[in-house]
């Protein structure tokens, strides 16, 4: 897992830098909710939690503004974000207006305080939030997995037409498929978000 | 957590993004100022659900100005679930409405932040003014002619 982990951070990480529009959200959507239940834990004392949610924040923005600072070679992603956000909250937590300074429950902190194999799976499983309601609308595992390759920003066809099982049929046939089943998808989807927003009303 | 889901934090975020000129957050907040709709609204124009519209604000903008921009703009409404027409409508007002304040384009590079949203003072000043006659409807308003 650790490996993987590793390849997943870099391989955003990369896609940040090459200037991919939806890195920023894939990043936020994988690392938020562990950093800041990472932070929670390693915290406990610290009752408000828009200060963890903040420093997370923080973190994450950095990291957006100023890639650069971070190296794949000797940190992962996540750690390096951790580190980045624990350093962040410890800051404001000393701030004059912070009634109490929360110590951390370790002072080596960053290990031990949760499972780290925990928080690395979690990672790993990268069920965006955001996304969670529309796969839950998915039942057919095709559309499942070839609305994965959309919201990844996938751009090669084959791999569509891979999903698609077309594969073996000329370029230009697979563009077409690929394309009517997305435009098709994403409007069976959309129809289907909208339901319960209309039912409301 | 006070959040389960997650989807809090990621909203909030997303919030922290609507004065970055290189986030998408910045384009719907300028784009839901200048029609006056609420986040729910925007969705809702959009044909999206308020998690996927977090989903949308916390990408990158693509740069007006990048040769392969429909392509980009592309993956990000496949990715968003979003026409993307629409999206594009969304993109080029705000482009229009920045052009008229005088902010330069968007292009790759460091960002700086801002006070305030930069259209701020100029959508104030569109608000004010009525629409004349044989103007072109803002893309959400004839959005119930144009689904299927």
């Amino acid at each position: 897992v650790r490996g993987e982990l590793d390849q997943m951070g870099s391989l955003l990480h990369e896609r940040l830098v090459a200037g991919d529009e939806l890195a920023t959200a894939e990043i936020a959507e994988r690392f938020m909710r562990p950093l800041i239940g990472n932070l929670a834990a390693m915290f406990p004392g610290v009752k408000d939690h828009h200060l963890i949610a903040t420093a997370v924040e923080d973190a994450l923005l950095s990291y957006f503004a100023r890639p650069g600072q971070f190296d794949p070679r000797k940190l992962t992603l996540f750690k390096y974000l951790r580190m980045a956000a624990r350093s962040d909250l410890l800051n404001s937590l000393r701030r004059p207006r912070i009634v109490e300074l929360t110590a951390p429950e370790s002072e080596h902190g960053l290990e031990g305080i949760r499972d780290p194999a925990d928080l690395e799976d979690e990672v790993m499983k990268g069920d965006s939030p955001l996304l969670r309601e529309v796969n839950e609308l998915l039942t057919n595992p095709v559309d499942r997995e070839f609305f994965g390759l959309m919201a990844d920003g996938e751009r090669k066809t084959a791999e569509y037409a891979r999903v698609l099982g077309i594969s073996d049929r000329p370029a230009s046939e697979q563009a077409t498929v690929v394309k009517r089943h997305k435009d098709r998808l994403k409007k069976r989807l959309q129809r289907k978000l909208k339901r319960p927003v209309d039912s409301d009303e | 957590m006070s959040d389960p889901t997650g989807i809090e934090a990621l909203a909030g975020l997303a919030g922290r993004l609507e004065n970055n000129r290189e986030f998408m957050a910045y384009v719907l907040a300028a784009y839901r100022k200048q029609e006056g709709l609420s986040e729910q609204e925007l969705a809702a124009a959009l044909g999206v659900t308020p998690a996927l519209l977090v989903r949308l604000a916390l990408c990158r903008r693509p740069a007006a100005d990048s040769p392969d921009f429909t392509d980009r703009l592309r993956r990000i409404a496949d990715a968003t679930l979003i026409d993307e027409a629409q999206l594009a409508n969304v993109v080029r007002q705000v482009e229009v409405l920045e052009r008229l304040s005088g902010l330069p384009g968007i292009q790759q590079g460091p960002r700086h932040p801002l006070d305030g949203h930069p259209l701020d003072g100029l959508m104030a000043a569109a608000r004010d003014r009525s629409p004349a006659e044989g103007e072109e409807p803002a893309p959400h308003e004839d959005k119930k002619g144009t689904d299927d």
